[in-house]
């Protein structure tokens, strides 16, 4: 948890990306971090809000690059703090400088997500919006960041509303039954049964579809496969020279897996090299393999790889065999060695050369029709890990519920359970109900003893 | 009690003598204490304003816990009440709830009859129009006729009096019901010591003739065959002769009438300032929210054994005289029903129960306290259990002892104050199952268990009882361990094994063991098809009470801290809550204020 205190700083625009990059400050230093790095005609403190153009200054006072800045005073600011603008042209130099002033001031470099975390101590924002303010400024794709884009604002966090209410007005009628019984009417379990299964229904439609969607957040998972000497690692260092990196830490990276995440027409696609294929140690390949089988299974696709200007072999079979699943492609690699006449053909193998780059086209377009075809249809629902433990856990308040209204005929307990679903719900909005359940059976049942 | 010049002096002063008063009064001075019930008129003890009964879902629960603190509701409701019923019996163990119907001049002279046993408690009839307060604390409490209290408690629960006007169509009277004052002067003067009252309103229908009604036309509802008492020590039981009760309905025409009569409604023409339940509407708003309804239930509820007076319970209204006998005609069966008294409404004052602090003390002034309908509540049992909490807590404060505090998974008393005292009202409050979050551990039958021993620790368990609690608590444990070891038929698995089973013949299995009294029954058989589920919310109670119990040190400067917006930096302050669970009860305080106040204390912890 990040300690509250102190003034930081961070880049608002992606390294390597733009012609502009901007730091943004926030805190009691602002104003003295503006004094000091920046000389202009006019105070940028005195005109908020304003593009106020002006010299960047390192700490003894020699200009660095002209530059705009903007102040914005407490509290009408992002953090609700003092916070100051410096938008630079996009030379690393002047920004490495830029930093080192900074701290040298008394500043320090922001984590991850503290700007947004500020902003919502601040009240400035829900917490909920949040989340998914800092997830969209980790996309990576077009894609995710449309998406996520969704979340934030609209249809995810609408499904999410219209499940919350569906769990009250299911707890509205069941409460209503329990605490007044002598006023409202009295329909058999299977009734609570048939009220409760549309709303588990809706419950697990969006847990598939939020699954469905997690390639739109964390990129499809692709391994490369094949048996040793097959041209693995050269075709995963082709891709990453060619295709556009994403470079960001994610979970997965291990030493005996090299991972990266890349941009396929679009689409995040994480690839997966058998680094332990790579280890030359006789011995060590094997564990190797057995892990590269591990993260193989796990993949949403595997491209099988094998040597096409040496054949489709018996180390191939074996590999195949091993894999014990369909790959999406077959590549036959070293097509420059072997010309137009291959071993491909045969297995209708997609042939592409390392060095030469031919076939390489073919395989992207290949990659990406497969990525379209697998993205859900109607739309988005993005959730963070956090968020989505609480829709599991909301699935298995309403499963128990639904035990109880079959087998145990409990409506005391299936009760309970809608009301841990509740609770649930409640912890993936980071709001709490409070008179929400009454008003709802005061304005359905007519309860007046 | 000692009579100087100045006045004669008391531990405590309680002033109205409604249910609140009553357990009051009978708990501080079983504690020991000189204690003043100041009351208008004494007859008028514990009189029951509306419906003759006792108890429901979730009000009936705490009833026995009630008698589980020591309190005399339960024993005064078993010994005067005509008919019994549990509510909600085909559902699960915990929301069943007692209830009973009562003769309401007999339960007004049992509690008088029950207070009369205290030797410490005095009753003095009277008004009383003025505190004494000096230096921010209570020192007196001054009478009408000029006699002087003096004290350093005192506790109002003048129920539905301060400042109550009652509404009959257009027509406006002072008094707190028909045919008592109301109390304007002592409000008066506690808005000079700084209380700000609010308004609430309640509603009570008219009394009918009983010879009058053709029972004929009406259905009957009988109690329950083995009826079970709100004391499980009330000998003998039931005390008076059982009756029956009937039930008839609304009409179309009803309706109609009403509808007819809206212009007349003080209600619907603005006269009434005071917010009302949205339960226990009066007909004139369940006509007007819920127009498609054709019928609504009218329960027959009989006053007293030789009453003549008939309680028709879900037609309070405050409609005109001439409305009110046109649309009672209405109802099938009181097609010649002859009016006693009529309906009416009636507003009174009350105080905000968030200007309490958790002793349901006046955070202005030491030693004045608030408890029952006064502090926003409605109900009979919901008046006595708060009567009894903040009795609990003056004796606390005069024996120089902890603060008397129940947890959310301890009790409905616990509940019900906790969601007072931390939210305020913004209708009357009653108590229902679902405000509990751990409803599956506030059972009836474990109420002894939990909460004997803060009877027991305070000399509150009446004569003769504590044995019998001890000896049913230890024969619980006896015929549960016999469940785990006996197996049916002498083979196969333990009985308690087979209890747990969903498609259990439970009569079957329980006539295994030797076990006469039907609740010990009952209170096995619930405790053990619930025990996982009970132990999973037990469970979570504690975990919650670990994580959030962390102590808020009071050198902790909430106006320091940053990120909290103002309105949850004002909160805290008013509030002053001593752990992180009590700042995560207070409205909008929001997980990550949590998080700052923890992370802030850790920061001074480690200072």
């Amino acid at each position: 948890m990040p300690d509250l205190e102190g003034t930081i700083f961070g880049e608002m625009t992606y390294p390597g990306r733009s012609a502009l990059r901007a730091v943004r400050v926030s805190g009691s230093l602002s104003r003295k971090i503006t004094k000091k790095l920046f000389f202009s005609k006019s105070d940028p403190w005195k005109n908020p809000r304003t593009a106020v153009s002006g010299l960047l200054r390192n700490l003894e006072g020699k200009p660095v690059d002209s530059i705009l800045a903007l102040a914005f005073p407490s509290p009408n600011s992002y953090t609700g703090e003092d916070c100051a603008e410096f938008q630079c042209h996009g030379s690393e130099g002047v920004i490495r400088g830029l930093r080192s002033s900074l701290f040298a001031l008394g500043a320090r470099e922001a984590l991850p997500g503290e700007f947004s975390y500020r902003a919502v101590l601040a009240g400035k924002m829900a917490a909920e919006e949040a989340e998914s303010l800092g997830d969209l400024v980790r996309a990576e794709t077009e894609l995710e960041a449309c998406a996520v884009g969704i979340s934030g604002s609209g249809s995810s966090r609408s499904r999410i509303l219209a499940l919350k209410e569906a769990i009250l007005q299911l707890r509205a009628k069941w409460e209503a039954r329990i605490d007044f019984p002598e006023e409202v009417p009295q329909p058999g379990i299977k009734t609570w049964k048939k009220e409760l299964l549309p709303v588990l229904k809706s419950v697990r439609d969006a847990l598939s579809l939020s699954r469905r969607s997690r390639p739109v957040r964390e990129g499809f998972r692709v391994a490369i496969f094949g048996a040793p000497n097959s041209g693995k690692s050269s075709l995963f260092n082709c891709l990453l020279g060619r295709e556009r990196a994403i470079v960001t830490p994610h979970p997965g990276t291990t030493r005996d897996m090299i991972e990266e995440k890349l941009d396929i027409d679009g689409i995040p696609m994480v690839f997966m090299d058998m680094a332990g294929a790579r280890r030359k140690k006789p011995g060590i390949e094997k564990e190797g393999i057995l892990r590269a089988l591990e993260s193989a299974k796990r993949a949403d696709a595997v491209l099988f790889l094998f040597d096409g200007s040496r054949g489709w072999d018996a180390a191939d079979e074996e590999a195949l065999r091993m894999l014990d699943r369909k790959p999406l492609l077959f590549i036959a690699s070293k097509k420059d060695l072997y010309g137009k006449k291959g071993h491909g053909a045969a297995l209708k193998a997609l042939e592409i050369s390392n060095r030469t780059g031919e076939g390489m086209d073919g395989l992207i377009k290949r990659l990406s029709t497969w990525g379209k075809r697998n993205l859900p249809k109607k739309g988005f629902f993005l959730m963070n890990g956090r968020q989505e433990e609480c829709l599991l856990g909301v699935e298995a308040a309403l499963a128990e519920a639904e035990k109880a209204v079959t087998s145990v005929e409990n409506e005391l307990l299936a009760a309970e359970k809608a009301r841990e679903a509740q609770r649930e719900i409640d912890e993936l909005l980071l709001s709490a109900s409070g008179e929400e359940l009454y008003d709802l059976i005061f304005s359905g049942f007519c309860i007046g003893k | 009690m000692r009579t100087g010049n100045k006045g004669t002096k008391y531990d405590a002063v309680v002033i109205g003598g409604g249910h609140a008063g009553a357990e009051a009064a009978y708990i501080l001075s079983g504690m020991g204490f000189d204690t003043a019930l100041v009351t208008h008129d004494g007859d008028a003890i514990s009189r029951m304003s509306c419906n003759p009964s006792i108890g429901g879902v979730g009000k009936g629960h705490l009833v026995r816990e009630i008698d589980a603190l020591g309190g005399l509701m339960a024993k005064a409701a078993d010994r005067t009440g005509i008919q019994f019923r549990i509510l909600n019996g085909s559902k699960g163990d915990a929301v069943q709830g007692l209830r009973c119907q009562s003769d309401r001049e007999e339960y007004s002279r049992e509690v008088r009859r029950i207070l009369a046993g205290r030797p410490l408690l005095e009753i003095l009839q009277g008004e009383a129009v003025e505190l004494e307060v000096s230096a921010g604390r209570v020192r007196g409490v001054r009478l009408e006729d000029g006699r002087i209290l003096r004290t350093g408690m005192a506790l109002i629960t003048s129920g539905t009096f301060l400042r109550a006007k009652m509404f009959v169509g257009l027509e406006e009277t002072y008094g707190g019901r028909i045919g008592e004052p109301s109390s304007n002067l002592l409000a008066d003067n506690l808005e000079k010591q700084g209380v700000v009252f609010g308004r609430l309103k309640t509603g009570t229908p008219a009394r009918l003739a009983r010879r009058s009604i053709n029972w004929d036309a009406a259905e009957t509802q009988l109690g329950d065959e083995v009826p079970e008492p709100f004391s499980l020590f009330s000998r003998p039981f039931p005390a008076l002769p059982q009756v029956a009760c009937h039930i008839t309905h609304t009409t179309k025409e009803t309706a109609e009438i009403v509808r007819s009569f809206l212009g007349e409604s003080p209600l619907y023409k603005g006269l009434i300032r005071g917010i009302g339940p949205r339960y226990c509407p009066s007909l004139e708003d369940k006509v007007v929210k819920f127009p498609h309804h054709e019928r609504h239930q009218v329960f027959l509820e009989p006053q007293g054994l030789d009453s003549d007076e008939i309680y028709p319970n879900g037609i309070s209204t405050s409609l005109p005289r001439k409305a009110q006998d046109a649309f009672i005609r209405s109802i099938p069966a009181l097609e010649e029903a002859k009016v006693l008294t009529y309906g009416y409404a009636v507003e009174y004052d009350f105080i905000q129960p968030t200007s309490l602090d958790m002793d349901l003390c006046f955070k202005g002034v030491e030693g004045l306290h608030f408890a029952g309908q006064i502090i926003g509540t409605t109900g009979y049992e919901e008046a006595a259990g708060l009567g009894l909490y903040a009795a609990f807590n003056i004796g606390a404060k005069l024996g120089k002892k902890d603060p008397f505090r129940l947890g959310r998974h301890e009790s409905y008393l616990g509940v019900m104050v906790s969601d007072l005292v931390a939210n305020g009202v913004l209708e009357p409050y009653r108590l229902f199952t679902s405000r509990a979050e751990y409803r599956l551990l506030l059972d009836r039958h474990s109420a002894y268990r939990r909460l004997s021993g803060c009877a027991e620790e305070r000399g509150l368990i009446p004569e003769g009882e504590s044995g019998f609690r001890g000896s049913r608590e230890k024969a619980f444990d006896r015929h549960l361990a016999d469940l785990k070891t006996k197996k049916l038929g002498g083979k196969g698995s333990s009985l308690y094994t087979l209890l747990k089973r969903s498609d259990a013949d439970i009569p079957n299995i329980m006539s295994e063991i030797s076990l006469e009294d039907p609740f010990m029954r009952a209170y096995l058989v619930s405790e053990i098809k619930d025990e996982g589920y009970r132990e999973r919310q037990r469970e979570e109670a504690e975990k919650l009470a670990g994580s959030l119990g962390t102590r808020i040190p009071a050198k902790l400067d909430i106006k320091s801290l940053p990120g909290l917006s103002r309105e949850i930096v004002e909160r805290l302050i008013s509030k002053k809550p001593a752990t992180l669970l009590e700042a995560s009860r207070i409205p909008g305080v929001t997980p990550s204020a949590l998080t700052i106040l923890r992370v802030e204390i850790e920061r001074l912890r480690r200072k």
